[in-house]
């Protein structure tokens, strides 16, 4: 009797843990996005919440790119609204964007480094870019280049890294502003299974800090491996959206 | 950055400084030849006037009376006598070479004593012509001069204008042409930045922290061109402009006085224009060309 009660103690005690869900940090509600004839998004309603690691799997050209822009304001939706912590990112004006770049980190399948700028510099870019001071910048820098792996590279340049470290040196300076959304743009793309793996384990673990990771990627064998919210995209619409998770 | 831009594109860099200093010369230049156009064509207004030349024989009594009575009418602003020596004077006065002063002294003085009348009405000019043209000032006077010199006037004032008008159609074309040069050269540097300009949108870079470079590249580019135009200037001063105040004597100004005595306000007026020229190219394509 005892053992019984106790179990169920415990039973209820997970429900109330994991019975809880937060408001979403970003919703999309009835977005379209049209580039001339064509509809690369058609009345998407989906919605994720803060922490979440979701993976947007699709076809080239099923949506999935034009998610990560809408997301970032590189694009605004043809129709249809995109809520971002109670805002609509189509309504800021330049000063209010600048701003809500800086709380969103982008990793793309290019990297976007500046060849002409060392490890360090790329990173120190996106403080620079926000007037911080330089005594910030040489504590935190270092800070992030030792948690992805690459402090020992902070001299070298692009030129001289693998494609998984100029990955991790991108991941690194979108995490440099803390932010609470990582959008990640088919980063593994251009690397091999090594590498793959290594930046996959990297973007769990800023996951497993708190920050809600998207990441787009054509590569199901990825997706299946990672026991997380999958979405599925194809032409410009979600055919599926499952949470994987064993802990759900 | 903005100077790292400068000196990155350094051919289309020289290409606008050249093109924006030509532009602040020529400006400069017309407004000069505008202010001394004004200048000489009031002058000319007040030389609107009729000399009367005497004859030597004739009487200095009679000379008195003909001013009398010009004098007496309402509608001229004045009728003055000048003598001989009065004549010799103002000749030695005037802005010509030396040799052409010498060739009238108080010893050999071929000037005419003459009545100076002046009004600003063209009406009352003809009416006093038409008075003395008749028969009984006939052997006293000389000459009128009211009619050879209308022509001449006319010409020059027509020249003014013509100067004025075709000063300000160049300034606009050449301000047009630079404009649009620093928009060009601005643009091609942003395209040749575009990939860091994107990361910097990227990572959340103000509009500020991303157009400040260029719209400094376009200043340096006002500020090089200003010196090359002041300097271009200082030289003309000093070289072509005493040739000019030989050749146009007869206008009465010293084009040399107006750049030198005026080189301050010369000089705000091209910082002025060449910070108008370089603030528009660059926030439009600034504008145009960041998003």
């Amino acid at each position: 009797m005892q053992l019984i009660a106790k179990l169920k103690k415990d039973a209820i005690s997970k429900v109330k843990i994991v019975g809880t869900k937060p408001a979403n940090l970003v919703e999309f509600f009835e977005v379209s996005k049209n580039y001339g004839n064509i509809k690369a998004l058609c009345k998407v309603n989906v919605a994720f919440r803060p922490g979440e690691f979701v993976s947007i799997v699709g076809p080239s050209g099923a949506g999935k790119s034009t998610l990560a822009k809408l997301l970032i304001r590189e694009e605004i939706p043809s129709s249809g609204k995109i809520i971002v912590a109670g805002r609509d990112v189509a309504s800021f004006n330049r000063r209010t964007l600048s701003k809500y770049r800086r709380k969103i980190g982008v990793v793309f399948q290019d990297y976007k480094l500046l060849a002409h700028k060392s490890v360090f510099e790329n990173i120190a870019f996106a403080l620079e870019v926000c007037d911080a001071l330089t005594s910030e910048i040489r504590d935190r820098v270092p800070k992030i280049l030792n948690m992805v792996g690459l402090f020992d590279r902070a001299n070298n340049y692009p030129h001289e890294l693998s494609g998984g470290e100029k990955q991790r040196v991108s991941i690194a300076r979108a995490l440099i502003h803390s932010p609470k959304i990582l959008i990640a743009d088919e980063p593994t793309g251009n690397l091999d299974p090594k590498n793959t793996k290594e930046v996959i384990d990297l973007l769990l673990q800023i996951n497993r800090s708190g920050t809600l990771v998207v990441l787009a990627t054509h590569d199901e064998s990825i997706v299946n491996q990672l026991f997380r919210r999958v979405i599925k995209v194809e032409n410009g619409k979600i055919t599926q959206d499952q949470n994987r998770s064993k802990y759900f | 950055m903005g100077v790292n831009n400068f000196l990155r594109n350094w051919s289309l860099s020289i290409a606008a400084v050249v093109m924006t200093s030509l532009t602040l010369t020529t400006v400069t230049i017309f407004v000069i030849l505008h202010f001394s156009a004004t200048s000489a064509t009031q002058m000319i207004k007040e030389k609107i006037d009729i000399m009367v030349y005497f004859y030597d024989e004739t009487a200095e009594k009679e000379i008195q009376d003909i001013q009398l009575k010009l004098s007496s009418r309402f509608d001229l602003d004045s009728v003055k006598y000048i003598s001989k020596e009065g004549a010799v004077a103002k000749w030695q006065s005037r802005p010509i070479p030396q040799n052409i002063k010498n060739l009238v002294t108080s010893e050999e003085n071929p000037l005419f004593r003459s009545l100076q009348i002046k009004t600003q009405n063209q009406k009352t000019l003809d009416d006093v012509v038409n008075l003395l043209d008749n028969q009984t000032y006939q052997d006293k006077i000389y000459k009128v001069s009211y009619k050879e010199n209308s022509d001449v006037i006319d010409k020059i004032l027509r020249l003014t204008n013509f100067v004025n008008w075709a000063g300000s159609t160049l300034s606009f074309i050449f301000i047009g042409i630079s404009v649009i040069v620093i928009f060009n050269t601005v643009r091609l540097t942003i395209f040749s930045r575009r990939e860091e300009i994107e990361i910097m949108e990227l990572v959340g870079a103000s509009s500020a922290f991303v157009n400040l470079p260029f719209v400094v590249e376009a200043i340096m580019y006002g500020i090089l061109a200003t010196i090359i135009s002041m300097a271009l200037l200082a030289l003309g001063g000093k070289f072509i402009a005493p040739i000019i105040n030989d050749q146009l004597y007869f206008l009465n100004i010293n084009f040399q006085n107006y750049l030198f005595d005026l080189w301050y306000i010369i000089a705000l007026l091209q910082v002025a224009l060449a910070v108008f020229i370089t603030t528009i190219s660059s926030f439009f394509s600034t504008r145009r060309y960041i998003k």
